[in-house]
């Protein structure tokens, strides 16, 4: 039988200038707010965001959302260009069916802030 | 099935106003996916770089594609920058500040790309005639997302989103190329394509619309404008395929 209510898993990485002194619920303020400006209080209440898990060293996560509202969440994180003073934004790395899909996804990413050379590219 | 290439048509970096070195914008798209980035630094001075950094982003597997952005107030000026600079970038834009220039832009080949204020409604100049000027012009419209993403009050981003869908409807109603790019002036104002597509549904695109309007459509135009720059171009239809020594050994198609 099929599902009625199907949920998608996005793994996701905040690039930033400098490194952000965030945790896990000041960020999903911060994604909330996001799309309370872009879509109000009913859109907020169709994409059925939570935050599952934060990693503040690496600043990267896993959100879950409604798997009809992926492109409202993939456009409310898209309008996020500063967190606490610092210029940052979200990169959405992977969107899966699976939580055990998206938690290996996660894992499997480098275990590095920067990309790659330093000194090409200063961001976190 | 074959994987679309998406393309970020304008970027600013250090060689204009932008805050990012060539490098890093060119390590950033990689990293993002993107194929090619439209760099919109170019002008009759620093033209003679434009090697030098194709070379740069080929190293990061990224096409660079020149592109120049005018700014003029009248349309005398905007012919002759046209006449000097149209056979050495391969996008032209035109900011159209006033009516007479949005309608020359409009009319005239050699102008790819039209924007168009979405701060003030008033000097929005997009409307039928400018969509029907356009599709005869070969021109299309381009929706800059970096004016949704950076504004300093929410009443801002109302009225770019706003004058923004109109635009986009006029475009879609009249059939005139829609081109969406960031308008990134540095790497951390630049986003993945699929957010910018994400993004521009809220401005009455479909997702599968708004993805063309990232790859295919811009492809196209630059596509185009490189077979018209190219040595053995003579117009559309007509190229030299091979040239001989004599009278009667070369061939036209």
């Amino acid at each position: 039988m099929v599902k009625e209510k199907r949920n998608r898993y996005v793994i996701f990485r905040i690039m930033s200038s400098e490194k952000l002194d965030l945790n896990k619920y000041q960020l999903l303020k911060i994604i909330f707010s996001s799309v309370l400006k872009l879509y109000g209080e009913v859109g907020a209440s169709f994409i059925h965001i939570n935050l599952i898990e934060y990693d503040a060293n690496l600043q990267k996560g896993i959100i879950k959302c409604n798997h009809n509202a992926l492109v409202m969440l993939r456009a409310a994180l898209c309008i996020i260009h500063e967190i606490n003073g610092k210029q940052a934004f979200f990169h959405i790395i992977k969107v899966t069916g699976t939580l055990k899909k998206a938690r290996e996804i996660l894992n499997s990413l480098p275990k590095s802030l920067t990309l790659g050379d330093e000194e090409a590219v200063p961001v976190v | 099935m074959v994987k679309r290439k998406f393309i970020d048509l304008h970027v600013k970096s250090t060689l204009s106003v932008g805050k990012s070195s060539p490098s890093q914008i060119a390590k950033m798209a990689s990293y993002l996916g993107y194929k090619a980035v439209g760099l919109a630094d170019f002008n009759t001075s620093n033209l003679n770089l434009l090697n030098d950094i194709k070379e740069l982003f080929k190293s990061y597997n990224i096409d660079l594609i020149s592109r120049v952005d005018l700014e003029v107030e009248s349309p005398r000026k905007l012919k002759s920058i046209l006449r000097r600079i149209r056979r050495k970038v391969e996008v032209i834009s035109v900011y159209c500040k006033n009516l007479s220039i949005a309608r020359l832009a409009a009319r005239d080949r050699r102008v790819d790309i039209l924007n168009f204020s979405v701060k003030d409604w008033r000097r929005n100049f997009f409307d039928k005639s400018e969509a029907l000027l356009a599709i005869n012009g070969e021109s299309a419209l381009e929706v800059n997302l970096i004016d949704l993403i950076k504004v300093k009050s929410p009443g801002e981003r109302i009225q770019a989103i706003r004058i923004l869908r109109d635009n986009i409807k006029v475009a879609k109603r009249y059939g005139v190329p829609i081109i969406i790019s960031s308008g990134a002036t540095s790497i951390f104002e630049m986003r993945a394509p699929r957010e910018l597509a994400a993004l521009a549904t809220i401005l009455g695109l479909t997702e599968f619309e708004a993805r063309e309007s990232l790859s295919n459509i811009p492809m196209n135009l630059v596509n185009k404008n490189r077979e018209k720059l190219s040595e053995s171009f003579i117009m559309p239809g007509v190229k030299i395929i091979k040239k001989g020594d004599h009278h009667g050994e070369g061939e036209k198609k």
